[in-house]
């Protein structure tokens, strides 16, 4: 700008004209706004410094809370699976529901199972839906443990000749012992009044009784053959005394299948 | 303003977004760790819901020698369908056809001993490498005579 009393070139800001010394008005009235845009530069400045603040803690505050949401949600899902009895009865829920939708294909299959003699897939079926528990399948109960023992005494047999250490370090001692027990209880869980019913309820006639009567007698074959019985023996095993059969049982068993400590 | 003091106002951060960023690192990594459980726990919820056996729960029982729960874990995967392409399911299938063979041998039942024999002929061809196994079993009939 120029100065208005000498023309001479000068800034603004000059309060007084470098050369003619008077006093320069416009500079006054500049600082002034100067001022007061450097104190609204100011204001807005320190405003948003305020609001961005704020807006930074809200979106931190935020993010928190959805954290610790889904902290939330996470560890009540851990308590609810880690739940062993949470987990059993979901389980025994689910495949009760399965058994109920799929309920003609699964009667459909145990009476295959049980009319082609499968007993080993038919102990797998009963363990998988768990039909033990199954109401319906009540007249099946004789069968169920039938099948049951007949796998025990299969696997104790095997692992007999094997020498399988169990998980807890089993020797052929202890599954002698195992397989005397379960072969000298069939009499009482599988034929006996363990389950309280008539002796001419369902649970012994028609193809219960004869699936009954065929798993008997294979599972006396492989207890004559593997725990070396004659015929005569073997002929009279399940009239036998159940405790005198298990002793000769685990003694014929100790026998034949001796541990390194015995011999 | 001089630069010096421009750049120590820079660094001068709001104490309580200090605190809440510490607090979001902290609740990341507590996140991260209840996850991971929630997954654990959430996979062992959906396996406890069948007895089917993957091929390499059926090789830890092979090499412990526990051939009841090799037949078990057979009968197990048949049910969902798992059959064909496993040695191990054949080689299950030769310890029940040997064991059975075995009996019907002693027994005297030579139709249904050379039906198990057929099946452990078929069932050897088809276990593959798992023969060395086969063979043990063989030895496992034969000295418990």
């Amino acid at each position: 700008m120029k100065c208005k009393y000498c023309g001479s070139n000068l800034a603004i800001e000059d309060e007084v004209c470098p050369y003619c010394g008077k006093e320069n008005p416009e500079a006054a009235g500049h600082r002034a706004t100067m001022r007061s845009v450097r104190a609204e530069y100011e204001q807005t400045r320190e405003e948003t410094k305020i609001k961005s603040r704020s807006a930074g803690r809200i979106g931190r505050m935020i993010v928190i809370g959805l954290m610790l949401l889904t902290i939330f949600i996470l560890w009540g899902s851990v308590r609810r699976n880690s739940d062993i009895d949470y987990r059993e009865e979901k389980e025994r829920t689910d495949i009760a529901r399965t058994v109920e939708e799929n309920r003609e294909n699964v009667t459909a299959t145990l009476r295959e199972l049980e009319a082609n003699r499968e007993y080993l897939a038919l102990d797998s079926y009963v363990l998988t839906y768990r039909l033990r528990g199954d109401d319906t399948y009540l007249d099946y109960s004789r069968v169920f443990t039938a099948v049951i023992n007949y796998r025990a005494i299969f696997e104790d047999i095997l692992q007999i000749l094997s020498g399988y250490e169990g998980y807890s370090g089993e020797g052929r001692k202890e599954w002698c012992e195992d397989a005397a027990i379960y072969i000298s209880n069939w009499r009482q869980y599988v034929d006996g009044d363990f389950w309280y019913d008539a002796s001419n309820s369902p649970m012994h006639g028609g193809e219960h009784g004869a699936f009954l009567t065929d798993i008997k007698n294979d599972t006396r074959d492989m207890v004559q053959v593997y725990f070396g019985l004659t015929d005569e023996e073997a002929s009279s095993m399940w009239d036998m005394d159940e405790e005198a059969l298990g002793e000769m049982l685990y003694e014929r068993c100790r026998r034949l299948y001796p541990e390194e400590g015995d011999r | 303003m001089s630069r010096r003091n421009k750049a120590k106002e820079k660094k001068k951060k709001d104490p309580v977004i200090l605190a809440l960023d510490i607090t979001i690192l902290v609740l990341f990594f507590v996140m991260l760790y209840v996850g991971q459980k929630a997954v654990f726990y959430k996979m062992l919820a959906s396996e406890s819901a069948t007895f089917a056996q993957d091929t390499g729960m059926m090789s830890f029982e092979l090499q412990r020698g526990d051939y009841g729960g090799l037949v078990q874990g057979r009968y197990m995967n048949a049910l969902e369908g798992k059959t064909e392409g496993s040695g191990y399911y054949y080689l299950a299938e030769y310890v029940e056809a040997a064991f059975w063979h075995k009996v019907h041998e002693v027994k005297g039942n030579p139709v249904k001993a050379q039906e198990e024999e057929r099946i452990m002929r078929e069932s050897r061809a088809q276990m593959k490498e798992l023969t060395v196994f086969a063979d043990e079993i063989d030895k496992m009939f034969i000295t418990s005579d």
